[in-house]
């Protein structure tokens, strides 16, 4: 796992991102072992309290399940992958429609633009803000 | 965590004849956290490791390691890495590991090797011969060896090389037993060490001016300790 | 048991280097001067002057050599290390006492031995006059044991003022020859004062413990050892004193 740390957030906050990351893009599928905590704090150089919190947290939320003995492991609920997807989607979508009610856009003005450049990014043609 | 206190600290105080050094501190460590003593030189952070180790005699107020006042049984329990440069340096490495492990009841031989191998030091090596940053490692080591319940490293990041940071950070992540143990690091220089500290307390002249969990005063601060540090210190 | 010897040994170690320079010397200044001697340059009482220079030479050295093991622990911050120890400080002093001990005796023999190889036949000129090489070993021997009481009661001194002065941030040179003089003064009063106590010990017949009597014209000399009792006892109570001070009250410098 590489995580580049932004330490403005809290540290537990940004490990449980990363994991619903790369449960959403399948790189842990269900039923897959995560590292021990021991072991991800060594390689991420972070106490490793901070890691325990990341992780009793993550359990609480139905991520992770620990198996006594054996380690943590993806949840093996099937709906996993599709409740952190919308769960993420949901979170980026309300900061991007925050945004842009605060300029005073339209529903469907947005939508327009969102659509153009969702295509115009795919293929490429990433445009410079500046 | 447990609700044990590995390190009360109570309005303590300790004037030196050119300024006063603490002017009433306290801290109350729980048992299993790591915790971050912040602030510039001469904030009294290291006068304060020394009165816990008993290197100095405070003028007042009061400490407690694990609900014992400091004596020759609490020294048992802490591993101290001074600042200052405190190893024989006509021994080799080999002769200072197996002089510290002489006195020390909770010394793990076979942590040693692991933490030798982990640190890039070969045992053979005459300690004048080592760099800045390796004698650092190696005290590092002579602490790490250890099951001691309380660990305090007085600015053990200062004036290495980042390699050297590096390995000790690591070293300090992979061998910290948070069910057993407790660490003070003192620094005036947080950087990129601020991922260690599970709480942060900051001296100021010899008061705390600011203390709590780290995540904490992230979140509320919605700023990294080290730039918090930066602003409290400027 | 083991953490005193692993002291004696770091201290013993620590002046490996100062004592193979001083052995040298000795040997080196005996060798020059028996050469000097067999080539005529020089008188045969020059022989004297060689063994006798290291003889007053090693109670200095031991007065300086107690007060340099201490300073170079500040001076070069290993004090840290000592002062963390979870071990009595009478164990550190001792250990540091009894290196000195062994280092006098180490340069004692030094000097014997450069005495025999260097001025062989002188040695045998003055066995005529003595009583015999059994007499002279063992007044050597009683010489050597006394003299250690001399040279550990020296080091008790110096170690205490030392340990005296790093208890203050200013002026330390002066507060440990302060209480150089106070310590020596403090430990002769108490002789003189407790004398009365150790009045029924009898007076040590000196002559013929030194068997005295054996050489030409024999002699006769008692010593009236009562007063001496207190001094070194008091001597022994600060030794202690030192170790208290130094487990408890020293201070690191800044």
């Amino acid at each position: 796992m590489n995580i580049d740390f932004s330490t403005s957030i809290p540290i537990y906050l940004q490990i449980i991102d990363e994991f619903k990351r790369q449960i959403v893009t399948g790189t842990l599928k269900p039923g897959d072992k995560i590292p021990s905590q021991r072991d991800l704090a060594a390689e991420i150089k972070v106490n490793a309290n901070t890691v325990q919190r990341a992780y009793r947290e993550m359990e609480i939320l139905g991520l992770v399940e620990t198996l006594r003995g054996q380690g943590t492991f993806v949840c093996q609920n099937h709906g996993i992958v599709e409740e952190t997807r919308n769960e993420m989607l949901t979170n980026l979508v309300d900061d991007f429609v925050r945004a842009v009610q605060a300029l005073g856009l339209s529903v469907d003005a947005t939508l327009e633009v969102v659509r153009t450049r969702f295509s115009e990014i795919e293929a490429g043609e990433e445009v410079n803000n500046e | 965590m447990s609700t044990n206190q590995a390190l009360v600290v109570r309005d303590l105080k300790k004037k030196y004849p050119k300024a006063d050094a603490l002017k009433g501190v306290s801290l109350s460590l729980p048992q299993g956290e790591i915790w971050g003593l912040l602030g510039p030189n001469g904030s009294g952070k290291s006068t304060l490791l020394k009165c816990v180790v008993g290197l100095v005699t405070p003028d007042g107020g009061d400490i407690t390691i694990s609900g014992q006042p400091p004596s020759r049984e609490t020294k048992a329990q802490v591993a101290f890495v001074p600042e200052v440069e405190n190893l024989y340096r006509w021994m080799t490495i080999r002769q200072a590991i197996d002089f510290t492990a002489t006195f020390y009841e909770d010394w793990e031989h076979e942590r040693v090797e692991e933490l030798l191998n982990f640190m890039r030091l070969d045992p053979t090596k005459k300690i004048s011969s080592l760099s800045k940053g390796m004698r650092a490692r190696l005290k590092l080591i002579l602490a790490l060896s250890r099951r001691a319940p309380l660990i305090l490293l007085d600015e053990p990041f200062s004036g290495i090389d980042p390699a050297s940071r590096d390995r000790i950070v690591e070293g300090i992540v992979r061998q910290f037993k948070s069910e057993e143990q407790t660490m003070i690091i003192s620094t005036h220089a947080v950087g990129d060490t601020e991922q260690l500290f599970d709480a942060v307390v900051f001296l100021d002249e010899g008061t705390v001016s600011l203390q709590g969990n780290a995540e904490d005063l992230r979140r509320q601060y919605g700023r990294s300790i080290n730039d918090l540090f930066k602003e409290v210190f400027a | 048991m083991k953490s005193f010897l692993r002291l004696l040994r770091k201290d013993l170690e620590a002046s490996r280097w100062p004592m193979g320079f001083l052995s040298a010397i000795t040997l080196g200044i005996m060798l020059l001067v028996s050469l000097k001697i067999a080539t005529g340059g020089w008188p045969t009482q020059a022989a004297i002057a060689a063994v006798t220079f290291p003889l007053v030479f090693l109670p200095l050295w031991v007065l300086w050599q107690s007060f340099q093991t201490l300073r170079t622990e500040w001076r070069e911050d290993t004090v840290y290390t000592l002062l963390v120890l979870p071990e009595p400080g009478w164990k550190i002093m001792l250990a540091k006492l009894s290196a000195i001990l062994l280092e006098y005796t180490v340069l004692l023999v030094v000097t014997v031995v450069g005495m025999l190889i260097f001025f062989f036949p002188m040695v045998q000129e003055a066995m005529l006059v003595l009583p015999g090489a059994g007499w002279v070993v063992r007044n050597g021997i009683l010489l050597y044991v006394f003299s250690l009481f001399m040279i550990a009661s020296t080091i008790i001194f110096v170690q205490l003022a030392f340990v005296v002065s790093k208890m203050v941030g200013r002026l330390q040179g002066l507060v440990a020859l302060w209480t150089l003089l106070l310590s020596g003064w403090l430990v002769d009063r108490l002789g003189i004062l407790l004398e009365p106590l150790f009045g029924w010990i009898p007076t040590i017949p000196v002559h013929a413990l030194f068997r005295l009597n054996e050489l030409k014209q024999g002699m006769v000399a008692d010593w009236n050892i009562a007063p001496e009792i207190g001094t070194w006892l008091g001597t022994l109570a600060l030794l202690v004193l030192t170790s208290y001070i130094f487990e408890h009250y020293v201070e690191v410098n800044g």
